[in-house]
């Protein structure tokens, strides 16, 4: 109960700071699907087909903080296959041998984000959450990379675990339709810390370079250069 | 020996010689307690249809013989032409079931008795505007300015107007022209010269045919009625003429000096000769030169109008309805900020009426605005251009520009002890007081001083003057701090504006979607003032029914005064300054709000669109964001709030909002509540 109280007075103390904020006609608050691809990078820089959209979906709630800003948070789930090159034997096409083969592993975990855009309202006459923005995220990334079966043959599962840290900068639109869904696109690109802050759990093993080079690989190539829509509702 | 039998008839003949003398005094009572017309009864469809549903149905009128262009160019006119003419009807101005619209009706009615068909398409309006003119539609709407009522000497003579402007509406002349107009523009009727000269030519000859066919058609239309046809050519007369009141001396000398009244030396001055003008530049104007109209009328006429009557209906009737028009005239000069003009007005009528409290009003209103205007030396230079047309109105003129402001005032204070029945109670006069004690009173000038020892008569006006604070006002402080600090929570919206153009297009305007998204700003202006707890009535024709007149003439007040702050400065009270509060405390409120969007759909430069293909290409995940870019236009969308304290007349708040998007509800609606939400500030 004490806990409830207290929530309520910091939910009417942000109000009545804000009280002057105009948000969409007075709703300051969306909560918001979002989807995005990373079309060709992957394909560029990785071991990706050309037409992978590399799809991630994720939910999140932006406030509107001035007339020309907003904050919000994101959840993002990460669920990818990478591509591992192993040494050993290996069967295909009816060839038993020894040497370099391509096998995958499961690329799983979560980017949490949070994100402030800035509406251009002085240039473009937005205003928050309605027109032209520029963003600034930072997320953190929680990933595991796990064997689908065929790296290990011990049936161990754990490949690597790690957190990295990234820097995204992107512009964008967002529209309200109906008084109460936002549509937004947007086009973001950002430069990934894999190199700076990362971890295994996972022994020392001689594929560990290998699992640690294609999933920064991937890291890199997914903050690269994305393209997104989301649609929120605007709840009060 | 006493007749019994006579005392009957003889209290009838007393009866009937009081009704009539109650009779006349009444009439003349009307006078001198003059009240403005105004509308009456329910509005009429005219007013409330919207412009896309007259233009939905006059579509029907074009055959379906014509050619592509004839018929495309049709359909522009009736598209451009009804919502013109909804903009005319709406602006505040045009009066409906009025007393000198009513009287204009019967001349009609006599005019085309024998033309039943035609008299039930014609509408006619009585425009309250100063200036002389008459104008037909091709809808059958026929508006006659007070302007040129007021000039009228015979009903015979308003007969002819109305003639002349029906042949107009009979003859298909605005809609004919317009499709002129193009077919000049399109190439497809030449003149030899150069293009530009030759185009100016045709527009202007076909332009002077249609007024010929129209004089001679409103001759024969006269010939038909009782009506005298020479009116036609008295007509041409009295456009030749510059006012519609008769020369005479009147009381404005006798102000000038308070002490001696002595007549004041009129310095003439040089006049341009009008006739001159006209005549030189007969080739560039859409009207033949008045001489030969009054030719051709009167070959026209032949010695056909002998016995022919000035006046069908009681001439009594006609005087009421041009002196009518005439005291309206003064208050409409006042409301163009034309004081002199309604000075001269206001004092020839004066002499016949020396008893009306709506001319001493009205002269003190100008003298008023006279006192205030000659301060600003902008305003004063642009009325030269307007009172040089006006001969014996540039000698009030002549006299004023030559007074410094400390006499100005010292007149106009000198006016309301003269005119106004309870100068202190008046709120200009206090004004003027503030002025007075603020800059002028150590002035030294003879007349200043004989005005101050004038004053000196009166305690209630030391008294008012006691009270005065020195450098302040007696009205509430203009555009000050404490204005910004306070809360504007209820406001009265006039009239709002939603247009879109579209740039990229030859006819930029763009009618149909324009009113369309009126009615729906109307429920948007609504909503959002509603959000904010914002008490925002809207006054708009789009709203009314036909029972509202009562809103509608609120509305014409209060647009009529919107405009004349504008016109004449928020420094200077306004003449409807009393009946606009009174209006605004109905609705609880001293704010009126003008509210609109405009929205322009634009070309982008072929290079920018190269440029977001290129770059984007070579960041080639990006291109459909290119290629996006280079295929839709480019907006921009305005929106504006603007609105004036009608206590001070001061602009308690404005914004433009530029908004380079376009003008979809969302973006809209964010931007409504946005500037509403700074307009209301801080609760």
């Amino acid at each position: 109960m004490k806990y409830f109280i207290y929530l309520m007075l910091c939910f009417t103390g942000f109000y009545s700071a804000f009280a002057q904020v105009p948000g969409y006609r007075g709703k300051k608050i969306m909560i918001k699907v979002n989807a995005k691809g990373m079309p060709i990078i992957g394909a560029l820089l990785g071991r990706e087909n050309y037409f992978d959209l590399n799809a991630r979906y994720s939910v999140g709630a932006d406030v509107v903080l001035s007339k020309s800003v907003t904050a919000g948070v994101s959840i993002e789930q990460v669920n990818d296959i990478i591509t591992l090159e192993k040494y050993g034997n290996y069967s295909k096409s009816g060839y038993n041998g020894l040497g370099k083969y391509e096998t995958q592993a499961n690329f799983y975990g979560y980017n949490f984000g949070a994100n402030l855009k800035f509406f251009t309202h002085k240039t473009s006459g937005s205003i928050a959450p309605f027109g032209r923005f520029f963003i600034v995220e930072y997320v953190y990334s929680d990933i595991d990379v796990s064997d689908d079966g065929s790296f290990y043959a011990s049936g161990k599962k754990d490949l690597n675990h790690f957190g990295a840290h990234s820097l995204v900068l992107g512009l964008g639109s967002q529209k309200v339709l109906f008084n109460r869904i936002t549509f937004e696109a947007n086009v973001k690109a950002g430069l990934n810390s894999y190199g700076i802050h990362s971890f295994a759990k996972t022994e020392k093993l001689l594929v560990q370079d290998e699992v640690y080079r294609a999933s920064t690989s991937k890291m890199g190539t997914d903050f690269l250069l994305t393209v997104g829509i989301g649609i929120g509702f605007l709840a009060f | 020996m006493k007749n019994s039998n006579n005392i009957p008839r003889l209290k009838l003949c007393f009866y009937f010689f009081i009704f009539l003398g109650v009779s006349f005094l009444s009439q003349a009572q009307d006078f001198n307690n003059y009240q403005n017309i105004q509308s009456n009864g329910n509005i009429p469809e005219d007013f409330l249809t919207l412009s896309s549903s007259k233009y939905q149905s006059d579509q029907k009128r074009i055959a379906g013989d014509e050619s592509k262009f004839e018929k495309k160019t049709k359909r522009q006119f009736y598209l451009e032409s009804n919502f013109m003419i909804n903009e005319l009807l709406l602006n505040g101005k045009v009066l409906y079931n009025d007393p000198l619209g009513n009287y204009v009706n019967k001349v009609l009615d006599e005019l085309l008795k024998n033309k039943a068909g035609l008299r039930k398409s014609i509408r006619a309006y009585v425009v309250l505007s100063p200036i002389v003119n008459a104008y037909a539609t091709d809808n059958g709407t026929l508006f006659i300015n007070i302007g040129l009522l007021a000039k009228l000497k015979t009903e015979a003579q308003l007969a002819f107007v109305l003639g002349h402007e029906l042949t107009h509406y009979e003859k298909e002349h605005v809609l004919n022209r317009y499709v002129h107009n193009e077919k000049l523009v399109k190439g497809k009727i030449t003149f030899g010269g150069s293009e530009v000269e030759s185009q100016l030519f045709l527009k202007t000859s076909y332009a002077k045919e249609q007024e010929m066919e129209a004089d001679l058609n409103g001759v024969d239309l006269i010939l038909s009625t009782s009506y005298n046809p020479l009116a036609g050519v008295q007509v041409m007369q009295i456009l030749g003429s510059l006012h519609p009141f008769e020369a005479r001396t009147h009381e404005y000398a006798k102000l000038v000096n308070p002490e001696a009244e002595v007549n004041f030396a009129y310095k003439p001055i040089f006049l341009d000769s009008i006739h001159e003008k006209e005549v030189s530049e007969e080739e560039h104007l859409t009207h033949p030169a008045l001489a030969t109209r009054i030719d051709k009328i009167n070959q026209k006429i032949g010695a056909n109008g002998l016995g022919k009557k000035d006046f069908v209906a009681p001439e009594q009737d006609f005087l009421t309805m041009t002196k009518q028009a005439q005291f309206e005239l003064s208050k409409l000069y006042l409301l163009k900020g034309n004081y002199i003009s309604a000075l001269y007005a206001a004092h020839q009528l004066l002499q016949d009426y020396p008893e009306s409290t709506y001319l001493k009003d009205i002269l003190c209103k100008a003298y008023y605005l006279c006192a205030k205007s000659e301060q600003d030396i902008e305003r004063k230079l642009t009325l030269v251009d307007m009172v040089y047309q006006y001969k014996d109105i540039q000698y009030i003129y002549e006299h004023l520009s030559q007074m410094e402001p400390a006499q100005l005032n010292a007149l106009a204070l000198m006016a309301f002890m003269k005119y106004s029945p309870k100068p202190s109670a008046d709120i200009r006069f206090r004004d003027l007081l503030a002025d007075y004690k603020n800059n002028y009173a150590e002035d030294t000038a003879s007349y200043v001083v004989a005005v101050q020892n004038h004053l000196k008569q009166y305690p209630d006006v030391q008294a008012t003057l006691a009270k005065i604070p020195k450098k302040g006002k007696d009205i509430k402080p203009k555009n000050g701090k404490d204005d910004k600090k306070k809360v504007i929570d209820n406001i009265i919206v006039i009239d709002p504006r939603y247009k879109k153009f579209d740039l990229r297009k030859k006819k930029q305007a763009q009618y149909i979607a324009s009113e369309k998204s009126l009615i729906n700003y109307h429920e948007q202006i609504a909503t959002t003032a509603k959000l904010l707890r914002v008490q925002a009535p809207v006054l708009s024709p789009i709203e009314m029914k036909p029972t509202d007149v009562q809103k509608f003439q609120e509305l014409s007040v209060l647009k009529n005064y919107v405009e004349e702050v504008f016109t004449n400065g928020n420094d200077i009270i306004a003449t409807d300054y009393e009946k606009v509060n009174q209006i605004c405390a109905k609705y609880k409120s001293s704010h009126i709000a003008l509210i609109g969007t405009y929205t322009f759909h634009m070309k982008k430069p072929l290079g920018f669109k190269i440029g977001a293909i290129v770059w984007t290409g070579i960041v080639f995940p990006t291109l459909p964001f290119g290629i996006y870019y280079a295929t839709v236009p480019s907006y921009r969308t305005y929106n504006y709030v603007m609105v004036v304290n009608t206590l001070d007349q001061s602009i308690a708040y404005k914004d433009i909002a530029e908004l380079k998007f376009k003008d979809s509800k969302g973006a809209v609606n964010a931007s409504l509540y946005y500037q509403l939400l700074k307009m209301r500030g801080k609760k």
